[in-house]
């Protein structure tokens, strides 16, 4: 993120209209309302998006951690520490708010962050690569009908994760240190990979020398960078306290893990599990994607985003591989990669594309709403 | 005449922002070593050693099915 490009002195571009980010709402919207005709039949769009995970989500919310751990043959052992608190805290406060009930709720905070992760996308990609005509536009709609973007539009914590996330990057960039000191603390309360995240975008902040802004010399980069740093440990501290304090275990929330199946191993291990096992298969298809996604992130010259990608991944894929492919792929600088790659595809290839996410957007939510678990 | 102070003015707020800032990085770091000392020292029961603190210690059909 060069200074050049993403600069302290620009909060707000300008011009946003020009990157297409008009068409947000309106696109949005009308996938919203396609998505709700095609849950109409299974019960409505909001009981029909809670699937597998956002259960433990509106448990939390409603009842807190304080529950015992599950008994069943089936689950025994897997309990609600293993989520962190951010996104059932907005949940919670979304359903005193509002008096919506939890299904709603969660569709309800997805509905109102997806725009404004995309306009954060739209406007970090514009920074980043330049305005040039009408690639803004073609970038802000490939970004929002992605059909790793699904994910976003789940009452899971992938859309509040991202816009943090993109958010901390913006505003580290433009030197608003204590705005992403707590972006930092927020991000690292959200999911367990906030702080490998958190780690990455400040040592770039700190020592990468694309990112030295005028009037802003090592010291202060190092400084600020530190701060950031030890903000997101924070944030992580005060989920460490809180389970010390119910439970007697601060890591509660990674010994937990093992009751999903998650062993410590190198990713080579999991991805070779993952090629032998037909369940896992497309997990294991999505990780060697992944790392090439990644790869040419480096190749093009994203290396902060890349490797902030690359430390997910390796964190994640040494656990396990399930949910390999939300973990990385939900990420929004994964979105942005691929939102450039097909920037970068022929302009004859344009339109194919867009109906290729289409349709691909359809599979996944016909998918998603039918419960079926290979998107989770 | 007065703007002969800016510069000097504007390097002070930095040392200033600067200062200010790392004095709440050692409170966040603080706050970081503490909350490290708690993660490593778990105060729990035999039965919750057994099942999450030991390898192999919980069997379910999750991780049956892996």
């Amino acid at each position: 993120m060069a200074y050049g490009i993403i600069g302290r002195n620009r909060f707000m571009p300008s011009g946003l209209a020009q990157d297409g980010t008009r068409w947000i709402l309106p696109l949005h919207v009308t996938l919203l309302l396609l998505l709700a005709a095609g849950a109409q039949p299974l019960g409505g769009i909001d009981r029909a998006m809670c699937q597998w995970d956002c259960g433990w989500y509106e448990q939390i919310a409603r009842n807190g951690y304080d529950m015992p751990p599950r008994w069943t043959s089936d689950d025994y052992g897997q309990a609600s520490w293993a989520f962190f608190p951010l996104y059932p805290l907005l949940l919670r406060a979304m359903i005193d708010l509002t008096g919506l009930g939890a299904h709603a709720a969660g569709l309800a905070i997805g509905a109102i962050l997806f725009p404004v992760l995309v306009l954060l996308a739209a406007t970090y990609m514009r920074d980043r690569v330049g305005d040039d005509g009408a690639n803004g536009p073609f970038r802000t709609v490939m970004f929002l009908i992605l059909p790793t973007g699904f994910w976003f539009r789940l009452p899971y914590t992938e859309c509040l994760y991202g816009v943090l996330l993109l958010g901390m990057l913006m505003v580290l960039a433009r030197g608003r240190t204590l705005a992403a000191m707590l972006l930092a603390a927020l991000l690292c309360l959200t999911r367990p990979t906030g702080l490998v995240c958190v780690i990455v975008a400040a040592l770039f902040h700190a020592f990468a020398p694309g990112m030295r802004a005028p009037g802003a010399g090592r010291p202060t980069r190092l400084v600020e960078g530190g701060v950031v740093i030890l903000a997101g440990g924070t944030g992580l501290a005060s989920f460490i306290f809180f389970l010390d304090h119910l439970l007697g275990d601060g890591l509660a929330f990674a010994h937990v893990q093992a009751a999903w199946g998650h062993q410590p191993h190198l990713p080579s291990f999991w991805i070779g599990y993952g090629f032998t096992h037909r369940r896992t298969l497309h997990l294991a298809i999505a990780a060697l994607l992944e790392i090439g996604l990644i790869g040419w992130g480096l190749r093009i010259g994203w290396r902060m985003e890349s490797c902030t990608l690359l430390a997910t991944f390796l964190l994640a894929g040494s656990a396990g591989i399930m949910s390999i492919h939300r973990i990385v792929l939900g990420n929004p600088l994964a979105g942005m990669l691929l939102t450039i790659m097909a920037d970068r595809a022929p302009p004859s290839w344009r339109r194919w594309l867009i109906l290729l996410c289409l349709v691909l957007d359809c599979v996944f939510a016909d998918s998603w709403l039918h419960g079926r678990r290979f998107l989770a | 005449m007065g703007g002969a102070f800016l510069p000097e003015r504007s390097r002070r707020d930095g040392r200033t922002r600067l200062l200010g800032l790392a004095m709440l990085g050692l409170l966040c770091g603080l706050v970081d070593l503490a909350g490290l000392w708690r993660a490593t020292h778990p105060h729990v029961g035999a039965a919750y050693r057994q099942l999450y603190l030991t390898p192999g210690g919980i069997v379910n059909g999750t991780t049956l099915r892996q």
